[in-house]
């Protein structure tokens, strides 16, 4: 069994997911809850944009990576040798 | 979005006198930290590139490291920024609205939480004004503490601008309103 660097993207993933939920709770409670100003609607979308080119920026700096690297290569580690032993 | 002018609710004659939220400075100091946690990272790159010559930029390219660094350098810099819009709805959602009847409070605890309750001016009985601290004296913010008649627990606008101004204008209403309602 390979163990592969990509559960970092899929820890990754998770967060982002998160992120996104929350942000969408925080987004809803504003337009719903708040009054209907001009500062209100500006945090929005200006928080809406920050988020946006986060994400991007995160897409840009993590797609060039080649997720396949293992980290640990079970098959061949003592703890495989140690089982076949047992 | 609720109307600045208007109330769902709004009784025939009733006007509303003003809306309030925390002092700016209450926000400000929160998120004066979330921009403090943002920059420590920055600043422990360059404290060991400067001071000890060391460059974690090449500890972290390994093919391993490298993305785990990376990884956990986003998550963290995703959760400032949740964290300071949370900031922001929680503060932003706390209003409390006086109007020449009534005074109504809406307050946002975290994100699932919400307590919406309303005091009739008529049964107010006492208003207290409390200033602690140096930043609140000078930048003159505190808390109004409402006693009611009934057993109700007080109300509380807490942290807001202005607040001998505040106590000031509900006693008038208070006063305004009972001169009105002599039989209550």
């Amino acid at each position: 069994m390979v163990l592969t660097i990509s559960i970092f993207l899929y820890i990754f993933l998770a967060g982002v997911l998160i992120f996104f939920v929350y942000s969408l709770f925080n987004i809803y409670h504003l337009l719903r809850f708040g009054f209907l100003s001009f500062a209100n609607i500006l945090v929005v979308l200006v928080y809406i944009i920050i988020a946006a080119s986060f994400l991007i920026l995160a897409y840009s700096v993590l797609s060039p990576i080649d997720w396949s690297t293992p980290i640990f290569n079970f098959q061949n580690s003592w703890t495989n040798g140690f089982l076949n032993i047992l | 979005m609720i109307s600045k002018n208007n109330l769902s609710d709004k009784r025939p004659e009733e006007k509303i006198v003003f809306h309030l939220r925390r002092h700016w400075f209450i926000f400000f100091k929160l998120f004066f930290g979330y921009i403090l946690l943002s920059i420590l990272p920055l600043v422990g790159f360059y404290y060991f590139y400067f001071v000890y010559q060391i460059n974690i930029l090449n500890y972290a390219g390994g093919a391993v490291i490298g993305p785990f660094f990376l990884v956990l350098i986003l998550m963290y810099y995703m959760a400032m920024l949740l964290f300071s819009f949370s900031l922001w709805t929680d503060m932003y959602l706390d209003v409390w609205t006086l109007t020449t009847e009534r005074i109504i409070s809406r307050e946002q605890k975290g994100l699932f939480n919400r307590v919406v309750s309303e005091l009739e001016l008529l049964r107010v009985q006492d208003v207290t004004v409390e200033q602690k601290g140096m930043l609140a004296t000078f930048l003159g913010y505190g808390d109004v503490y409402i006693q009611t008649a009934g057993e109700k627990e007080r109300f509380i606008f807490q942290q807001i601008p202005h607040p001998y101004k505040v106590a000031k204008m509900i006693q008038n209403l208070d006063e305004q309103i009972k001169a009105k309602n002599p039989t209550v």
